[in-house]
């Protein structure tokens, strides 16, 4: 059988129907690209805060948001423009309160949504690591140990040069099986496992 | 299984999509899935994980789509990319306690059912073949599967593997050798 003829017969022999997928999928597809589009149009507008105190104006209740509005409408010049920010990541919090640790105290939410768990950090301790080096972000399960790892990670950032960490992740994750998170500092060597330096953590599930 | 998009329309949805259209991007989604869902299910543990590797795959390719340029690699090489780190993350959770694969045997993809009438030889070939394929190591798989299922041309699996497109070439040869050895000890068998 020449090549091209076996090629032929795996890609018939491996080709599986698939269902087609659930509306709530494709509408989390869209939902995340109108959520792109908001956040390019609000970089064109030169507005980057509004999204900040947008994510801020869900997190800390109605006194805080009305202040984040009042904020972010001074430095946006525009307070028809923050209320077209509203609306932060739609699904189920799972989780919203701190994450603490040697690394000082940030906020985190963690949202069941179509296209997986969000997770939002915010937190302006961490200290800016030398170049190279990052912090990353864990889901961690039972069991977790360095010989043994039961953890998904979720991502990796850095904070700006002010120190500050405001980023946001996708993870295809279940906390019920992963209940703990953990940021940990990574010395950026290509290592995929974690370093064990423990900078913030908390029981989400 | 939505119908074959031609090299302009794919390119079309793809500047759409850079403009962040949800219209483009659910229309991209739609076309990409079922390859990439294939892919993943046969690297994870249910069909469920495999579709959520995919939609979170597609959330890092909306976050990122303003890095994507048509350079050495198509829309669906760059996807396949992304998906597969997005697998690979997940799959390295379950690697060191050998869970994946007690979970992969269990949920080993499912025979395709024949049509009423279907060639009988060309189903047992198809059966032959699976199993044979099922001997190969993970790489020759990958690769395979990225080439006949992902229709990715031999430069796209490079880019997608970190691979120079000659070395792929020679392991694609190399690969098919192992899988005729393969069908050859299932035939005989």
């Amino acid at each position: 059988m020449r090549d091209d003829e076996l090629l032929d017969l795996l890609g018939d022999a491996l080709r599986e129907p698939v269902p087609a997928p659930d509306p709530q999928r494709v509408e989390a597809i869209r939902t995340a690209a109108e959520r792109r589009q908001q956040a390019a149009s609000a970089d064109a507008d030169g507005s980057v805060a509004s999204i900040a105190e947008s994510r801020s104006r869900r997190r800390f209740g109605a006194g805080a948001l009305a202040a984040a509005a009042v904020v972010a409408a001074l430095v946006a010049g525009s307070i028809a423009l923050v209320a077209a920010r509203d609306g932060g990541v739609d699904g189920e919090v799972e989780y919203s309160g701190s994450i603490t640790g040697s690394g000082g105290e940030g906020e985190l939410v963690v949202t069941k949504t179509g296209i997986g768990r969000v997770i939002e950090l915010d937190t302006d301790d961490l200290p800016i690591l030398p170049t190279g080096e990052l912090y990353e972000v864990w889901f961690v399960g039972p069991g977790d140990t360095p010989d043994s790892p039961n953890r998904i990670s979720a991502g990796t950032f850095h904070p700006d040069p002010h120190g500050v960490s405001q980023v946001t992740f996708a993870a295809a994750v279940d906390p019920a099986l992963y209940p703990r998170m953990e940021i940990t500092a990574e010395p950026g060597d290509g290592d995929p496992s974690p370093s064990g330096v423990v900078v913030l953590a908390v029981q989400v599930g | 299984m939505p119908p074959p998009l031609t090299t302009e329309a794919l390119r079309e949805l793809v500047d759409r999509a850079q403009g962040h259209s949800p219209d483009a991007w659910e229309d991209l989604y739609l076309h990409c899935r079922p390859k990439l869902v294939g892919y993943a299910r046969r690297r994870l543990p249910s069909a469920q994980a495999a579709d959520d590797a995919v939609s979170e795959a597609f959330a890092r390719a909306i976050a990122k789509i303003d890095d994507f340029r048509w350079e050495g690699i198509g829309f669906e090489g760059w996807m396949f990319g992304i998906t597969r780190n997005v697998v690979l993350e997940i799959q390295r959770a379950f690697t060191r306690d050998r869970r994946i694969e007690d979970r992969q045997a269990a949920a080993s993809p499912p025979p395709v059912p024949d049509e009423v009438g279907a060639n009988l030889e060309r189903s047992e070939e198809r059966e032959h073949v699976r199993r044979a394929f099922a001997r190969l190591g993970d790489d020759d798989r990958e690769l395979l599967e990225l080439r006949v299922v992902g229709g990715l041309t031999a430069d796209e699996v490079a880019a997608v593997l970190g691979k120079q497109a000659g070395a792929v070439r020679m392991a694609q040869s190399r690969a098919l050798d192992r899988l005729r050895a393969a069908m050859k000890e299932v035939q005989d068998a």
